[in-house]
Formats: structure tokens, C-alpha cells, sequence
């Protein structure tokens, strides 16, 4: 009975399932991707919210005239290459620290929560605090507070894929190199971190994009002259009337997802 | 070098050597160990630690703190005894926005784990071996990218006039009022958290041995019975892991309701964020702030108390919400 | 000037535990010694502490006159090919076998011509450029063997090399291996789990158990005449009889449930005290009949018994006969496959004294 049963299985009745679970599943991905297609749609849209939608490209050629939005893409993408540097930097030093060394168990244990603290508070919490941190230390609002912001957001993470790498890392690896008779900076340049290149890079890429897409920590610690892209298009929608949103939201997209796209290629996930 | 092989060569001197030597090693790594985490460790309680505790600081103090009163008036004003004993829910506005919020939670974790469950089970047990690569980057991909922009890329779908009712009409079905409202806001949570689920739990329906499912049908379990018995059981860690990481993240949303859900969808940060931007009461802001805190990390303690492996879910990463 | 390896008096701790307890032996130059043993017996601790990557907590290491104890392994004329061969995986395999020479600033003509020669040595040769992954398993091993040697250590220290190999290419590499080490000329340590591999191998075997060296030995010595039980059941198949040891002026028996027989006296054992007598299988002999005369003699000692099963193995097969109480194989050639007794047949086992160890715990 079994035997005819799987039998009838392979000779399609299986394929109900499949076909059940495909569906599920492309429906899913049209879930995931719809909005995004729809940004698309409505960056080239010549009327908003018209009845009738119409190409044009005009909202793009808009943007070349939008100092705010030029200027604001530019913090973003400066911002992020300070945090990514930095925070890549911490999540090196913080993996080693964390994996490496033989800790008294529970002083490893209190290094380990403060380090991931940070993944699990609200980050409205943590964006409210520092706001009312830099304005008790009368250091107000701007690329420093927002750096420091997304430093502090991003490197756990940067921590977590470095050190996956160093887990994973062979031990005999450096070993080999020192009974090479390579002493332990020079196995530290020549063999751990070529080694642990792949996650490293991956902890870079992954820092900028978080940094670079980061709003509501921006959104309590940026200043009036100072204003991410994430903010400023956090303004765009709520004002309601400027239709550019889309165009630099696709670009911002594009960025995102060109960094995702090398980023994933690094890493097994 | 030399000297220490000569001490310990007798026998009365070598357990002094071996004790030496152990105790510079100790020295050594720990030293080695302070010099990697201790700079981090400093920049995580000035710049992370102390802002979040200055909130807690500032929710005991009437009003500037050290220079004011010491008070609960925050807390009490959050939680008003009396109106507790006479039963006036009405009267506990903030209580009711608390338990909105979680209400929602609630609903967004369980939607999100009824649409991550098929595309996963799709995805670790029946997608070709060739596209499956592909298929996993495609929902890893939305975790790189501006939750702000994919949020608000529903105002123009839910909208009276937009993309869902615009499609309700033109088949002649009466439209739905979605944006602005509770739904507003449920919809563009599970858009954002489904991710979140769907990797965890792929990688629980990867790593489950697909002869386990051949051998409950052999023996005559139907595909409902296999899912019940089989898949759903060793697969709950991974989607109870992102069930957690969902509900916690949801639980203290901001950008989403704000965007999408009007009045009826308002939930618990947008009062807190209020005292700060608008009401200017950051003493009331920050004993907000304390509860919230406490409900998350309580949500956390109660669940790896039943022991889901919250640490599953935190490596994906993303999303700052 | 010998450069003969001492390990002397070496114990070492991981926290409360002693995974290597005072542990002492010599490696003459130019000979291929083997620590045998099963896993945790400490065989790889000690080979890591003659490395450099352990530092003893005891005892000291020296090579020839010269004390590396507390050398770091960049110091040390040792070299060490790993279990997982710790090929680098972003270097070519050129890069990989020149690391050493490099790391001793060797300018890079020479250091192509002698990462050219030892890959010619490995029966490799032209492959410099080729990436670790493109290459088979047996081949990362040559290259992980070829970066070791290209350096020229004074010891090459051999951490389960073939371990990842199938059963074919090892027995190849074992061969290959040996022939080298001949070639050379270079001292090699050698840790396996593979009592088989260590005895084709090697000059001398280092049997570890529990941290303790167990015996020390040719491979045939280890063979013939183990001296614990232990030894006796690690290496080969071996008969262990059990019974009461008695030792007297004119010789030493053992008596076993209803039967006793004469052994070599042992002076490690106790007289009265309870042990076993190893006797491997092949050195059991089987007559087929009861009837022919003559029982024990001083050196030769023959039992009745009965024939329990009958184990075709091919070549050979292995006859259990049961003796009173106890079971005995005897393992013979098969020549004629009909020419094997028939369980429940009366039989007769022989053996001779000297083949029959008595053993200690």
C-alpha cells in the first residue's frame, strides 16, 4: 500500500503539493517585491495619484536641481563610509576578544551582553537617549552624534558576521604558519586576516548599508544643517507633496541592493 | 628563557616555575583580552549604557534631574492606580496604547509565521537545488535596504484611491478604508518582520533530513499528518526563534504606524516619540521609555524561560526598527 | 653532533584534567617513530607540546643538546603536517610550499627552484599555480607534506596525515611515506589511531593510553610480545584467557577454570594474582582429531575442545574452539575450503610457550 501510494506520488499526485507550496510561495515573493516595484512605477509616473499613469522621466532630471536631496545623499554616503571604517575596525578587535580569549565565565558573559544589548532594545529607545545625551552635553545635533548613533547600531552585527569567521576559522591555519616559522604578527597579516577576508568585507558592506539606511537614530540626532537622506525623505512623505520622493527612494534601492547583492556573494548565510 | 629551564630542572623548584609560567600566560591572555574588549566595552557604556540610562534617570526626577524632586508622578501618570481599582480602562489611555501595541504584535508575529511557513517548507524541501541560492537572496535582499522607503511604498497601494481599492473598483467591489487605519499598520509590519521568520525557519526546514518526511509517508502518515507530526515539531525552533524577534521588534514600532496607521493603528512609541518632539515632557518620555524597555526585555526573559533559542535569530540582522 | 629527541618526564594539564602524564622517550635521529593510540590517549598533545604549540607542565623537550621547551614553534627546527593538512585556502600551491622559505627571507629565485624540486619530490610537479581547492585530497596532502620538508626540519612531525584519505590511497601513502622518511633521512613523529598504519610504518611504536606510554617497541615486539592487556587488545586480534596466575621455583602455569597450562614466568606479575594470557590466533594451531597422543609438554602445550563455529574469511579462517569455560580462535590459512572442521567436532589446540604472554593491567 505504501508502494502505490508513493508510486501515485511520483507519477504526479505529489505535484498538487508542489504546485500549492509554488504558488505560496511566488505570492510571497510578490509580497516582498510588489512595493518595491510599485516605488519603481511611481518614480516615472508623469501625474501623482492620477487617474491615468503616464512615463516620464522628469522627476529624475528633478533631482539634479535638488541641492537638499544631493547634499543629504552625500552625508549619507560619507556617514556610512565613517561607521563602516570604524565599526568594521571595533568588529574585528571585538571577535578576537570575544572567541579567543579564555574569559573568568562570567566577566566573558557581561562582555557578550553589553556587546549585544544593542540587537535587541528598541531603537527609537536608544535614539531618544542619545539625543538626550548630546543635549545634556551641550554637544547638540550632527554628523559626530550621528556617527557615534550608527557606530554603536551597526557594529554588533559587524561583530556577529566577523565572528562567525573566526569560529569557523581553522586554528591550524595559524599554527602552520608559525611552525613555518612565521612569527604570530606576521601570521596574523599573512594568514588570519586573508582568512577571515570574505567576512570582513561582508561586516564592512553590511555596516554601510545599515548606517546608510539608518533613520530613526538620525532622526533624533541629526541637526538643521546636517540631515541624512533617510531623514529627509522621512520629511518628503510626511509633507506629501513632492513627488522626487520616489526617484531618489529608487536610487537609494539601487544602492542598497547593489551592496546586498556583493555582500551575499562573501557569505554563506 | 634560559634561567626558567634551569629553575625548574629540580624537583622542589618546578612547581614554583610551573606556577610562574601559568601565571604569565593567565596575565598575558588576560591582558590580551582587556586590550581588545576594553576599548569597546568603554565606548558601549558611554555612548550606548549611559544615554539609556540617563533615561531611567530622568523618569524618577519631576522634572530637570538631579535638581528637581525625586517622583513616580511619571509612572503613576502611566499607570493610575485608582482608576485601576474603580476598573476605568477608559481613564488608563497609556495602558490601552501599551496593550494596542502588543495586540498588534501579537497578530503581526502569528501572520507573519502563517506566510513564512509554506515558502520555507517550498524553499528547504522542494525548490530546485539550482535556483534555491537565488530564491534565499531574494529574501535576504529587503533586509538590506531602506525600511523607511519599503514602508512607505504602501501609502500609494492602501491608499482611498489606490492600488488595492483601484483594483476593488474596477471589478465593482465596494473599496476598503486600509490606509491610516489598524490594518495600515498590521499589513506594513508583516511587509517589514516576514523576512525575519522566513530566514530562521529556512534554515530549520534546510537542515531537516528529508527521509524523516519519506518515512512518516512510507508509513502511512497523510501530508497533513506529515506536516503535523513531523516537519511542524522539528522546525518550531527556527520559526519561534524569529517569532520572538518579531514580536519584540513590532512591539516598540515607530516608522510603520506613523506611516500607515493613522489613529486607529497608533501605537506605543509614537506617544513616547510625541513627549520628545512635540509635548516636550521628557521626564513623561522617559518613564515611557523605562516601560517599553521593560516589557521588551521581559518578552525576551519569559522566552528564552521556555527555552526558544532567541540567539537564532538575532545573526540575520537588519532593519532598524 | 646527534640531534636525537628527548621527551623527558613530560606531563601536561588542561585545567583539572592530565592529558598527558610523564611521558619519557627518545627518537634517534633519522628514525620514524609512531605514538599509537586511541583518541584522548594524549598521542596529539604530546606531538603539539614537541611542536611548540603546547607548553608542558612539566618536563622538559630537547633536541640534540639543545632545550625547545619554551621555544616558540617559529623557533623550532620542527615541522608538522596536519590532520587537516592546513593548506592556506587564499594562497596558490606555489605560495603555500615557498611560506617557510619565505617566512626565513630566502630570496625568491631560490625559493622557486627548491619549491620546484620538493614538488618533483611529491611526484607533483609544475603545480605552482594552481589553487588549493582545485586540488584532490591525496594531493593536498603531497603539497602539506611538500611545505613541511621544503624547509628542511631536523624533526617532521605527522599529525594523522592519511587520516582523511579513502583505504586505498592510504595504504599507498603509507608505503610512499616510509620510503621517503628512508630517503631523507629525517626523524619523523608520527601519531595515528591505525594500529595497522603504525605497524607497516614504523621504526618504533610509542603505545599511549589514559596519558601513559603503555610499551615501547619495534612493531614486532609490540606485536609478539605485548605486555598489557591493553596492548594486547589495541593491537591486532588477540586470545585473552583469564584465570589465576601461579608462579614457582621450576616455572609459572595458569590456572583457568578447569584447565591449567605452563606460561613464561613474568616477574611484573604476583603469583596468585588474577590476569590474562594473550595468544594471537595465528599462533594457535587446531588438529582435528582428539585421538592422537601426548598432552602438555613444557614448551608445548596442547588443550582438548570442541569446535564451536567456523568463520570463513577468504584467505583465512577463524575456528572458535571452546576449552572448559573459555573460547579460543585459531586462525589458519585456507587453502582447501573443505579441508575446515566441522562445528561440534572434537578438536585439539597447540601452542607454544612462548607465544602466550602473560600480562599485566
Amino acid at each position: 500500500m505504501s508502494t502505490a501510494d508513493g508510486l501515485q506520488e511520483r507519477l504526479g499526485l505529489n505535484s498538487d503539493v508542489s504546485l500549492g507550496l509554488k504558488t505560496a510561495a511566488v505570492l510571497t515573493y510578490v509580497f516582498l517585491y510588489g512595493p518595491i516595484f510599485v516605488i519603481l512605477v511611481m518614480s516615472f509616473d508623469a501625474g501623482r495619484y492620477g487617474l491615468r499613469w503616464e512615463f516620464s522621466p522628469e522627476w529624475y532630471l528633478n533631482l539634479a536641481t535638488r541641492g537638499d536631496l544631493i547634499g543629504s545623499l552625500w552625508l549619507s554616503l560619507q556617514i556610512g563610509v565613517v561607521v563602516m571604517i570604524v565599526s568594521t575596525v571595533l568588529a574585528v578587535v571585538a571577535a578576537f576578544g570575544l572567541v579567543r580569549f579564555d574569559w573568568p565565565r562570567r566577566k566573558g558573559a557581561l562582555s557578550t551582553y553589553l556587546i549585544f544589548v544593542p540587537l535587541t532594545l528598541p531603537i527609537i529607545i536608544y535614539g531618544i537617549g542619545l539625543f538626550v545625551f548630546f543635549s545634556q552635553l551641550g554637544l547638540g545635533r550632527g554628523f559626530i552624534p550621528i556617527v557615534i548613533g550608527h557606530v554603536m547600531y551597526t557594529f554588533p552585527f559587524a561583530t556577529l558576521v566577523v565572528a562567525a569567521g573566526v569560529i569557523d576559522l581553522d586554528r591550524s591555519l595559524e599554527e602552520a604558519a608559525m611552525d613555518l616559522g612565521a612569527d604570530p604578527i606576521t601570521t596574523f597579516r599573512e594568514v588570519t586576516i586573508p582568512a577571515l577576508m570574505p567576512n570582513i568585507v561582508a561586516a564592512a558592506l553590511f555596516s554601510f548599508t545599515l548606517s546608510f539606511d539608518e533613520f530613526l537614530i538620525s532622526f533624533f540626532v541629526s541637526g538643521a544643517g546636517s540631515i541624512p537622506l533617510p531623514v529627509r525623505i522621512w520629511g518628503m512623505v510626511r509633507a506629501d507633496i513632492e513627488p522626487e520622493v520616489y526617484a531618489i527612494s529608487v536610487v537609494v534601492l539601487v544602492i542598497s541592493m547593489t551592496i546586498a547583492v556583493i555582500a551575499t556573494r562573501l557569505r554563506r548565510f | 628563557m634560559s634561567s626558567s629551564s634551569e629553575l625548574s630542572g629540580g624537583e622542589t623548584t618546578a612547581p614554583s616555575g610551573f606556577r610562574a609560567r601559568v601565571l604569565t600566560m593567565a596575565d598575558n591572555s588576560r591582558l590580551k583580552g582587556l586590550t581588545s574588549l576594553g576599548p569597546i566595552v568603554t565606548l558601549l557604556t558611554v555612548f550606548y549604557a549611559i544615554p539609556v540610562a540617563l533615561l531611567i534617570v530622568y523618569s524618577v526626577f519631576v522634572d530637570d534631574p538631579f535638581v528637581t524632586a525625586i517622583t513616580f508622578e511619571h509612572f503613576a501618570r502611566f499607570l493610575d492606580l485608582s482608576a485601576v481599582i474603580s476598573l476605568q480602562i477608559g481613564d488608563l489611555p497609556y495602558v490601552r496604547l501599551l496593550a494596542r501595541s502588543l495586540g498588534i504584535a501579537v497578530v503581526v508575529t502569528v501572520l507573519s509565521l502563517i506566510i513564512a511557513y509554506p515558502i520555507t517548507y517550498y524553499l528547504g524541501q522542494h525548490a530546485p537545488e539550482r535556483w534555491q541560492m537565488l530564491l534565499v537572496l531574494l529574501v535576504i535582499i529587503p533586509f538590506w535596504t531602506s525600511y523607511l522607503i519599503r514602508t512607505y511604498a504602501w501609502i500609494p497601494i492602501l491608499s482611498r484611491n489606490g492600488f488595492i481599492n483601484g483594483a476593488l473598483g474596477a471589478l465593482g467591489l465596494p473599496t476598503v478604508p486600509l490606509l491610516n487605519t489598524y490594518w495600515g499598520s498590521i499589513i506594513g509590519l508583516v511587509y517589514v518582520f516576514v523576512p525575519f521568520v522566513i530566514l530562521p525557519l529556512y534554515a530549520s526546514m534546510r537542515s531537516l533530513d528529508a527521509s524523516l518526511i519519506e518515512a512518516a509517508r512510507d508509513l502511512g502518515a497523510s501530508r497533513s499528518a506529515v506536516f503535523r507530526e513531523v516537519v511542524f515539531p522539528l522546525t518550531l525552533p527556527g520559526a519561534l526563534a524569529g517569532a520572538v524577534f518579531v514580536f519584540i521588534k513590532c512591539a516598540a514600532a515607530y516608522v510603520t504606524p506613523a506611516l500607515l496607521g493613522g489613529t486607529s493603528g497608533r501605537m506605543f512609541a509614537q506617544v513616547i516619540e510625541t513627549q520628545f518632539g512635540t509635548a516636550f515632557n521628557w521626564n513623561f518620555g522617559a518613564a515611557l521609555s523605562v516601560i517599553l524597555v521593560a516589557v521588551v526585555l521581559g518578552s525576551l526573559w519569559i522566552a528564552m524561560r521556555l527555552g526558544i533559542d532567541v540567539g537564532k535569530s538575532r545573526g540575520l540582522g537588519g532593519g532598524g526598527l | 653532533m646527534s640531534s636525537d629527541l628527548h621527551v623527558d618526564g613530560v606531563t601536561k594539564h588542561f585545567g583539572d584534567v592530565r592529558a598527558v602524564d610523564d611521558v619519557s622517550f627518545t627518537v634517534e635521529e633519522g628514525t620514524f617513530v609512531t605514538l599509537l593510540g586511541p583518541s584522548g590517549c594524549g598521542k596529539t598533545t604530546t606531538l603539539r607540546m614537541i611542536a611548540g604549540y603546547e607548553t608542558p607542565t612539566t618536563g622538559r623537550v630537547t633536541l640534540g643538546d639543545r632545550d625547545i621547551t619554551d621555544e616558540k614553534p617559529y623557533q623550532r627546527p620542527t615541522s608538522m603536517v596536519f590532520q587537516s593538512y592546513a593548506l592556506f585556502p587564499h594562497k596558490t600551491v606555489g605560495e603555500n610550499v615557498g611560506f617557510g622559505l619565505k617566512m626565513r627571507d630566502v630570496p625568491s629565485e631560490e625559493r622557486d627552484r627548491r619549491v620546484a624540486e620538493i614538488l618533483e619530490l611529491v611526484e607533483l610537479p609544475g603545480t605552482e599555480d594552481r589553487a588549493i581547492d582545485e586540488l584532490s585530497g591525496g594531493q593536498q596532502q603531497r603539497i602539506a607534506l611538500a611545505r613541511s620538508l621544503v624547509i628542511e626540519p631536523e624533526v617532521l612531525l605527522l599529525d594523522e596525515p592519511l587520516g582523511a584519505l579513502d583505504l586505498k590511497l592510504r595504504k599507498n601513502m603509507q608505503v610512499e611515506l616510509k620510503d621517503l622518511q628512508e630517503e631523507l633521512g629525517i626523524t619523523f613523529v608520527y601519531v595515528t589511531h591505525d594500529q595497522e598504519e603504525a605497524l607497516t610504518m614504523s621504526d618504533e611504536i610509542v603505545i599511549l593510553n589514559d596519558g601513559r606510554i603503555e610499551q615501547r617497541g619495534t612493531p614486532a615486539e609490540i606485536y609478539e610480545s605485548p605486555r598489557t592487556r591493553f596492548v594486547a587488545e589495541f593491537i591486532g586480534d588477540t586470545n585473552l584467557l583469564d584465570g589465576t596466575y601461579v608462579a614457582t621455583d621450576s616455572g609459572a602455569y595458569l590456572e583457568c577454570g578447569s584447565v591449567e597450562f605452563p606460561v613464561e614466568p613474568n616477574p611484573a606479575a604476583e603469583s596468585g594474582a588474577t590476569l590474562s594470557v594473550s595468544i594471537r590466533p595465528e599462533k594457535v594451531s587446531l588438529e582435528e582429531s582428539a585421538a592422537r597422543n601426548g598432552g602438555s609438554t613444557e614448551t608445548d602445550i596442547t588443550l582438548d575442545g570442541v569446535v564451536d563455529d567456523v568463520i570463513y574469511q577468504g584467505n583465512v579462517a577463524k575456528i572458535h574452539v571452546r576449552i572448559g569455560d573459555s573460547e579460543l580462535i585459531s586462525e589458519r590459512h585456507v587453502v582447501n575450503s573443505t579441508d575446515l572442521p566441522t562445528p561440534g567436532s572434537e578438536c585439539r589446540v597447540r601452542w607454544t610457550k612462548e607465544h602466550a604472554d602473560v600480562l599485566v593491567e
